[in-house]
């Protein structure tokens, strides 16, 4: 939880809260923790920072992952692959939808995924430069469609994500 | 009555009301899926809300261990610009940018309260917070912070005074029992080529069990949204107002 990565980041552990000129006012650094990292609940604002903050680590990890990194030949994912995933990613940053999870494609590329409850949908971001999108919700038939590499496009495809959550 | 400023180009992110609560023991997630039900037509987006607890032992071989509670739901408009969170600790209800005004704000959380309410009943309202995160976008190069802000981090003469990220929290005991602003300052991540970003997250909550009315909770709601900006008055500077574009 960003919560207690914010706490803990900043070391909080206040035992004593001063007011210039006053006598000090004695504060149990428990309960200063806590009002902390109370205080960090709610906030859309930073609970879509920390998801964009693990997706964008996670797809800076995946340069890291070698050839059969899934031990039944998966390539690595490419510059290619890699770099059509950070476009994604800012624009989904700029549309406010925030990613679940970044994780590297068993067909060659970087995989962008969106769950909540039984709807599930993905971009894929092939090796070859291909873009392919998915959704589907519970044991359904899944919708699988080809996104064009111009950002008209991807933001077309976002919409359409963000729409089947909404439905 | 407190003059507010307005401004063209206000910077706020996020702008959020918060009301804690206690519950009775026969309200379950059953009962916040009804509350859900009934704001699904302007809130059709739905996630569960969990809490995430690590577990860290010292000296232990082993690694962290997680432990999430789910605590209710999360719900979002049709446009992703306005989130209602249904809990079993409480209620939230933030507007996203582009934000439009406190009226707005108010009224809609009003409104999903009310909802809230009938489907839990709560027993008493424990805690309520006004909450607004500003992200100020500084034309770059950036010779001193303090050009644009007044609060800020003061590093010692002595040392390079060169930043690459900060996040610094203060928790500031106010006049009024049990009242306490949380200003937390930290760079954030550009929108725009040639800026720095700085969030100002501005929250003011009292913890109290002795509400006795709502015109009471909403009142101090209301208290709180006048501090507010006189908190985010003081931190900043007319070369700060100048980017937002003051117009009255």
């Amino acid at each position: 939880m960003p919560s207690l990565a914010l706490a803990l980041a900043v070391g909080l552990r206040p035992s004593v809260a001063y007011t210039p000129g006053v006598e000090a006012v004695t504060w149990n650094s428990d309960e200063a923790l806590q009002r902390v990292l109370e205080s960090q609940e709610g906030s859309e604002y930073w609970r879509s920072r920390w998801l964009f903050d693990q997706a964008w680590t996670r797809l800076q990890e995946l340069e890291n992952l070698g050839p059969n990194w899934d031990s039944y030949g998966a390539a690595a994912p490419n510059d290619a692959a890699r770099n059509t995933a950070e476009r994604i990613l800012a624009l989904l940053s700029d549309l406010a939808v925030s990613p679940t999870r970044v994780v590297a494609s068993s067909e060659g590329g970087v995989g962008i995924c969106f769950v909540h409850g039984d709807r599930y949908a993905d971009i894929e971001c092939f090796n070859t430069g291909e873009i392919v999108a998915a959704r589907y919700r519970g044991t359904g038939e899944p919708h699988v469609w080809q996104i064009a590499p111009e950002q008209d496009a991807m933001i077309a495809a976002i919409e359409q994500i963000r729409a089947h959550f909404s439905a | 009555m407190t003059h507010h400023r307005h401004y063209a180009n206000a910077p706020i992110t996020e702008g959020l009301i918060d009301i804690r609560v206690e519950l009775g023991p026969d309200i379950t997630l059953e009962s916040l899926d009804v509350v859900c039900r009934q704001a699904s037509a302007e809130y059709p987006a739905r996630e569960d809300r969990t809490l995430s607890e690590i577990a860290i032992s010292p000296g232990a071989h082993g690694a962290p261990s997680t432990k999430q509670t789910k605590l209710g739901y999360l719900l979002r408009s049709a446009d992703g610009k306005q989130v209602f969170q249904a809990r079993l600790d409480g209620f939230t209800f933030s507007r996203l940018k582009p934000y439009e005004n406190w009226t707005a704000l108010r009224d809609e959380a009003q409104r999903l309260w009310a909802v809230y309410k009938e489907g839990v009943r709560p027993i008493r309202v424990t805690r309520v917070a006004v909450r607004y995160i500003n992200q100020i976008e500084m034309p770059l190069p950036i010779t001193d912070f303090k050009d644009y802000l007044r609060t800020v981090p003061e590093i010692s003469p002595e040392l390079p005074q060169g930043l690459s990220g900060f996040l610094m929290q203060l928790q500031i005991p106010q006049a009024e029992q049990d009242t306490v602003l949380v200003l937390t300052e930290a760079l954030g991540p550009p929108s725009k080529p040639d800026t720095a970003s700085v969030i100002l997250d501005i929250d003011l909550f009292r913890e109290r069990a002795d509400y006795t009315s709502d015109e009471e909770v909403w009142g101090l709601l209301e208290a709180f949204r006048d501090r507010k900006n006189e908190a985010f008055e003081s931190c900043i500077t007319d070369k700060a107002r100048q980017l937002f574009e003051l117009v009255s």
